[in-house]
């Protein structure tokens, strides 16, 4: 495995390095600022733009460099599509949640604090790299399988209950990234941290009456159309399948609107996605924050999200039974 | 590569953090004493910052935990100082962040001997 270890320290360099070797990481690259990182990548990828793998397995940025950031270096390989699945760890001594959220939302796959443990450093290049082989096979397997089951008339249910990564859109990840985000937080408390979900009402029948592409193209639509409906507001948002998305907040920063749920389905509706007779096209669940007696659980928090979007629905006469079991069924397997 | 090896290449790393430490404690210095003589100060400030968060990245490692703590903690009131943090810090709180930090940068070359415990 090939890796690009980004830092203006290099003292710390050094004892990735060595801190590597010893798991067996044997080929790393230090340098000392993000935009000999860009130099280098440019150097040994060349300049095509399309193509599908670089010469680095695996990414260690600093944030705090002068000149340009760690964060804003993340975006810029996680923009490239050589990178576009591959770890890319944060490893700094900010950990306040403010830098935490804007990794991820660049593009992050884990973040580790300085002073980091030895062990921990390979144990976590090693997750980081399961879990984008993970992401990768369930966007792959997503399309295959959709693929395959509508030429041949197979049951397509359990593909509609998968937590499909939706890519490209501001501050949405991936289910997985976003568990890592609130590990991270859940080390500091989740105080300030709330969850809300949505549901795509109608998801089951356009699931069912359309292409998998067309479908996947319609969860991008709806996930820009609540992403854009935060404004100042803080968040990460994924989708966890059945065409339900949760958003963990930042209560520490502007709330949400009060109206929210008009503003999504507004743009829902401008955006042609047409509500039914008694029904919005996107309905909004409470929104949920951690239970006092379990405040590290943030596992606790997303179900209860999912169970008040599910409930809602249920009120408004679907086949919200169905909902729900989907939803649990979705947090326990496919998610956690 | 073993842990011995490691565990020496780290001694190798941390003979040069104190090196760079004597330098770094020097300069914060001079630049504690440029803030308190000059009233806005936010340049001494963020170089001040910068030492610190870089100390505060590698002491525990290479085995100053109490400096890791400081450097951390300066690095933090500072940045709250200058606004780029959410919670807010007063002067007299910078000024002692950075007393404790020289303080414990002090120490930390003093005892180089050996690790803290």
């Amino acid at each position: 495995m090939k890796i690009l270890s980004v830092d203006d320290d290099e003292l710390i360099l050094e004892l990735l390095v060595e801190s590597l070797a010893m798991h067996g990481f044997d080929d790393v690259v230090p340098v000392e600022s993000a935009q000999g990182a860009l130099d280098l990548i440019k150097a040994l990828d060349g300049d095509s733009p399309d193509q599908e793998t670089g010469v680095f397995d695996c990414f260690l940025l600093d944030i705090q460099m002068p000149g340009m950031d760690g964060i804003e270096l993340c975006a810029r390989i996680r923009a490239m599509p050589a990178y576009k699945y591959t770890p890319i760890l944060m490893v700094t001594t900010l950990s306040d949640r403010k830098h935490i959220e804007k990794a991820f939302a660049a593009g992050a796959t884990d973040y580790i604090t300085k002073p980091f443990d030895q062990i921990e450093v390979g144990a976590r290049i090693r997750l980081a790299n399961m879990l984008v082989k993970e992401q990768r096979r369930g966007l792959q397997t997503y399309f295959l399988a959709t693929s395959i089951a509508s030429s041949s008339g197979d049951d397509r249910s359990a593909l509609f209950q998968a937590p499909v990564t939706v890519e490209g859109v501001d501050k949405v990840v991936d289910v997985l990234v976003l568990e890592n985000f609130l590990l991270q937080l859940s080390k500091k408390g989740l105080h300030q941290s709330a969850a809300i979900a949505f549901k795509f009402y109608a998801a089951q029948e356009a699931f069912n009456s359309h292409s998998e592409e067309e479908y996947y193209n319609l969860l991008e639509l709806v996930a820009k159309i609540i992403s854009e409906s935060f404004g100042e507001t803080n968040f990460l948002l994924s989708h966890f399948g059945c065409g339900i998305f949760v958003a963990v907040i930042d209560r520490g920063s502007p709330p949400i609107a009060q109206d929210i749920g008009k503003k999504i389905n507004d743009a829902a509706e401008k955006a042609g996605i047409k509500p039914g007779e008694n029904w919005p096209a996107i309905v909004v669940g409470d929104m949920v924050e951690v239970p006092i007696e379990r405040k590290d659980d943030f596992h606790a928090m997303l179900l209860d999200a999912t169970a008040s979007v599910a409930e809602k629905s249920y009120r408004l006469g679907k086949t919200a039974g169905e909902v729900n079991k989907i939803a649990t069924k979705g947090l326990k397997f496919k998610v956690f | 590569m073993s842990e011995e090896k490691l565990n020496s290449a780290i001694q190798i790393i941390r003979g040069r953090f104190l090196a760079r430490l004597t330098e770094q404690y020097a300069r914060s210095r001079e630049l504690a004493q440029d803030w308190q003589q000059n009233e806005c100060g936010g340049d001494e400030l963020k170089e001040l910052c910068a030492i610190a968060h870089k100390v505060a990245g590698l002491a525990k490692t290479v085995g100053f935990a109490d400096l890791g703590d400081t450097a951390y903690q300066t690095d933090s009131v500072i940045q709250k100082y200058l606004g780029d943090s959410s919670e807010r810090a007063s002067q007299a709180d910078v000024a002692a962040a950075i007393g404790t930090f020289l303080a414990s940068c002090s120490q930390a070359l003093k005892s180089n001997a050996a690790p803290e415990a």
